[in-house]
């Protein structure tokens, strides 16, 4: 088991550093390094970045144990091309929709809460929301098992809590937007609440995420201009999604490569 | 750098109670579960070193029932941050000095 490993390679290490400290401290004490000698410098000179070595893991043991226990690292490039080709789908559907009732002449730009076509759109969107959540979590999921890290742990709860709040808060604002048919408001509010989310949501996760967020915020200034909507929404929902996805597929965001090396070599 | 090395606290003296105190200075309380996942421990071992640590003063222990369930959850202590700090700080100037 990996964690025997773990145990017997740090009992094996402590006993080396203090054999290893000993001579150091005889070293230092016996103030031999002062003498001219160029050898005995030398040696001193290795002794010490031997040391400063092993300090500097120490640190980056540190460093990644505080990310692991308060970040969800396991982020996958696919949780955020899936959606986006899903969210493209969806749009393309959308404007297809449109089009059908436009051509019909059962709309005119104008549409009553309970318009077919209202109906459909929603419909729409909602069945491209489970999906996307669904492939996100799947394969998030996927690549944390592949990396041996645990798949529920309170960061991650953390992350989906501070996920939501502001998602929750933007379905409040739809829900009135459909009670009061204000549909002009719908796209930039759907935009900036998404990166309201994903800047929070940058805390717990990688931080590359803030910047999809303020560039989703961004993208609500231009959506509120009248049949601008559903080429920002592609844009914002889509190909943003679909480039920061291939942007994270080559990396391996786990910074934990020193913890999980033996030391020393 | 003799007392540079004198600086580094022994009580942090293994990779397992760095992770501990790593971990329980970002989150506000750890349960005893989620550290020995994130730690890769075994249960003796990492319950020795939480020891070690509580015995120090670092660490604080909160013992409650999840229903059934028995669940231990471990702060840091006040001491155990500063402690920790100046570990930290004691090891960025050791990899700093220059011989």
């Amino acid at each position: 088991m990996g964690m025997d490993l773990f145990d017997q390679r740090s009992a094996l290490d402590l006993q080396r550093d203090r054999e290893f400290g000993l001579i150091f401290e005889n070293f230092i004490c016996s103030g031999i390094w002062k003498c001219k000698n160029p050898a005995l410098t030398l040696k001193y000179k290795v002794l010490c970045i031997m040391t400063q070595n092993q300090y500097s893991e120490d640190l980056a043991h540190i460093r990644s144990m505080m990310e692991r226990s308060s970040r969800f690292l396991s982020l996958s490039g696919w949780a955020g091309i899936i959606p986006g080709m899903l969210a493209l789908a969806g749009l393309a559907a959308a404007t297809w929709c449109i089009r059908q009732a436009k051509a019909t002449g059962s709309y005119d730009g104008n549409a009553s809460q309970d318009h077919p076509l209202v109906m459909q759109l929603a419909a729409i969107a909602l069945i491209v929301l489970a999906l996307s959540i669904f492939a996100s979590w799947y394969t998030c999921m996927r690549k944390a098992r592949l990396e041996k890290q645990s798949t529920w742990t309170p960061a991650i709860r953390n992350m989906l809590l501070h996920f939501a709040i502001p998602l929750m808060a933007g379905a409040i604002i739809v829900g009135w937007i459909y009670q009061k048919e204000q549909w002009q408001m719908l796209s930039p509010v759907l935009l900036s609440f998404y990166g309201l989310a994903l800047v929070l949501v940058s805390q717990f996760t990688l931080r590359s995420v803030f910047w999809l967020g303020i560039l989703e915020i961004a993208l609500s200034i231009p959506a509120g201009i009248t049949g601008w909507d559903l080429p920002v929404l592609a844009l914002g929902f889509g190909f943003a999604h679909i480039v920061y996805g291939i942007m994270m597929l080559p990396l391996n965001p786990t910074s934990t490569p020193l913890s999980t090396s033996p030391k020393g070599d | 750098m003799k007392d540079l090395i004198e600086a580094l606290d022994k009580t942090f003296d293994s990779r397992i109670r760095l992770g501990i105190m790593s971990a329980l200075m970002v989150n506000d309380a750890v349960e005893f579960n989620t550290l020995k996942e994130l730690l890769d421990a075994t249960d003796g071992n990492l319950a020795s070193h939480l020891k070690g640590l509580e015995t120090a003063g670092y660490i604080s222990v909160q013992k409650s029932f999840n229903g059934r369930k028995p669940m231990t959850r471990y702060k840091a202590t006040k001491q155990g941050r500063k402690a920790f700090e100046s570990h930290i700080a004691a090891l960025e100037k050791l990899i700093h000095f220059k011989p």
